[in-house]
């Protein structure tokens, strides 16, 4: 690790896990988490692919010094991914708090233009794009992304079943951004968004003009996947034109059957009536599914979904080297004994509290060390041993 | 079949006319075609790249003159290969071309509804100043009429009912342009409220 700058988290913050994954919310049983996100570009500038450096710095402390100081939390933190070290990078991606593609730098319809994986050796390239993020403290529950794909693309992220509260937090936070309209707007640096009477908020990708607004769930799936009626599911939002994807978010495979599902279409419906759908009516059907499979599972084929939790709880306890994708595998399996109520001895928290912890980043930020990814295999499977000890 | 389209879209020249001068009389570029021109084009090139689609190829390219944004320099062919417009004004640029893409990506919707920003616009302003009664509109109707319309549209140009789209497209631009109407300094669109 050779970060130029000191890390902008604490080892307790690290280890305190994100806020989001606390199961808190309703029906956590299912869904994990709820995201809305909103994107917006800012009026007066071409968007990120057709911006001088120039322009990008500009924007840059533009947006920060409004974001900074708009009043979106009692304290809002600022990082410069650009400056920032590998490790935070990968850290904020998996917390979910930036995009893969603002770690890495990629410049919309452009090349990479640092290198992606931050537990390697990171060589930072001679002018990385500008760009940063500003998140609310401590829930890290608002954050702002600048210079992704749009200039700004703010989201809230929400434990559980949540998106109206979502919503009513990201459209505040995106008045506050925006700053005081009307006559009696006093000269303040507030921020004028791309607009047009016809597309609505303009962006970068049509596919987000209008609205500018992505809603989405992250739900565990486990049942479905077990009686075989995920490939239904996958038809169904499609039809809704609905977009699924893992984990890891876009171009993800579903791991450990978490998938997140969010609404495609953002031109042509206000946002209360795409919300409403989604809220109300997509998603509670699928809840309803997952809810009658599981309960099938328990009723007609208890020794296998017996067998499948329990051995991955063993696993889990004695196993020398894990991977993260066999640990977030074997979690899954272990969270869905949880909420079954078959396994009694873990808590949904601890297990969602390692599915964090035991991603790279979070991994050697907890044990304080920098480790190549065979040492990690063996920390990570030692962490989880002694978490989960029976 | 075309040259239905053209009579049948005549009759609503007039009013297209004002409303695009409406908006090009605070835009900055010049006008390139007629509107009865603009109109006719959207849809063949709808037509064409339905065709496309459903053929699997990729969608003939429209013979629009403006294949370039005069603001940005990004060409339409680019967009097609990065997916990425270079600045906000390629959405006028590119208006032709872009209405079926955006119908099929966003379920025929063409027009936006819901939240619009709190301080007044350049161009909401100028285009407001052409609707005069639209305080009286619930938006919460005028949305769901919005939407019925796309739809509409939508069906209409997939049954190649042109002279029926160009009503509908007309009886849209008229209600947009009302829509307009309630961005007040601090007034706010339906999907704004919730």
């Amino acid at each position: 690790m050779t970060g130029p700058r000191p890390s902008a988290f604490s080892t307790a913050a690290v280890e305190r896990g994100a806020d989001w994954l606390r199961g808190l919310g309703a029906d956590g049983d299912v869904v994990v988490s709820s995201r809305v996100r909103l994107a917006r570009n800012v009026a007066g500038f071409p968007f990120l692919t057709k911006t001088t450096p120039a322009q990008r710095q500009q924007i840059l402390e533009l947006c920060r010094s409004r974001l900074l100081t708009c009043g979106i939390a009692e304290k809002m933190l600022w990082v410069d991914v650009h400056q920032a070290p590998a490790m935070d990078r990968t850290l904020m991606v998996e917390r979910h708090l930036i995009s893969k593609e603002h770690a890495k730098g990629v410049i919309p319809g452009g090349k990479t233009a640092e290198k992606e994986d931050a537990t390697e050796e990171p060589a930072e390239p001679a002018a990385p794009p500008p760009r940063g993020v500003a998140v609310s403290l401590p829930d890290e529950s608002v954050s702002i992304m600048v210079n992704e794909e749009d200039h700004l693309r703010l989201q809230v992220l929400l434990s559980g079943l949540e998106l109206s509260k979502a919503f009513e937090r990201i459209d505040q936070v995106d008045d506050l951004v925006e700053g005081p309209g009307g006559p009696d707007a006093r000269p303040v640096k507030a921020l004028e968004y791309a607009y047009s009477s016809r597309f609505g908020y303009l962006t970068a990708c049509p596919t987000n003009i209008g609205t500018g607004i992505r809603v989405s769930v992250m739900l565990h799936l486990p049942g479905l996947k077990m009686t075989g009626e995920m490939d239904k599911v996958r038809r169904a939002t499609r039809d809704m034109s609905l977009a699924v994807r893992g984990y890891y978010g876009e171009g993800s495979e579903a791991a450990g059957e978490f998938y997140q599902i969010s609404n495609q279409t953002t031109l042509g419906k206000p946002e209360s009536v795409l919300l409403h759908e989604f809220e109300q009516e997509i998603i509670p059907q699928v809840i309803g599914y997952e809810r009658a499979a599981r309960t099938l599972l328990l009723e007609k084929r208890r020794r296998l979904l017996e067998d499948k939790v329990y051995r991955a709880l063993g696993t889990l306890r004695f196993a020398r080297l894990l991977t993260p994708e066999e640990a977030l595998s074997l979690l899954s399996d272990v969270r869905l004994g949880v909420v079954t109520g078959l396994i009694k001895e873990v808590t949904e928290q601890e297990v969602n509290q390692l599915i964090l912890l035991t991603q790279p980043a979070h991994l050697q930020r907890v044990l304080g060390k920098d480790m190549d990814q065979a040492q990690r295999r063996e920390s990570r499977a030692d962490m989880v041993r002694q978490k989960l000890r029976a | 079949m075309h040259e239905v389209t053209i009579k049948g879209g005549k009759r609503h020249e007039k009013h297209l006319c004002e409303s695009c001068a409406a908006a090009e009389g605070v835009a900055p570029q010049p006008a390139v075609h007629t509107p009865i021109t603009d109109l006719l084009s959207k849809y063949i090139t709808a037509q064409s790249e339905a065709v496309a689609a459903v053929a699997g190829g990729s969608p003939v390219a429209a013979p629009v003159a403006s294949g370039t944004c005069a603001v940005c320099g990004l060409t339409y062919a680019q967009f097609r290969q990065s997916g990425l417009m270079g600045c906000p004004e390629c959405y006028t640029a590119f208006e032709a071309q872009l209405t079926p893409l955006l119908s099929r990506a966003h379920e025929g919707g063409t027009h936006h509804v819901g939240k619009s920003p709190r301080r007044p616009l350049s161009r909401a302003k100028a285009a407001s100043a052409t609707a005069p009664d639209a305080r009286a509109v619930d938006p919460a109707q005028q949305a769901q009429r919005l939407a019925q319309l796309n739809k509409k549209l939508a069906e209409a140009i997939a049954a190649e009912q042109y002279e029926k789209a160009a009503k509908i497209r007309d009886e849209l631009a008229r209600l947009e342009g009302r829509g307009t109407e309630a961005d007040g300094p601090s007034s706010r669109k339906p999907g704004g409220e919730t």
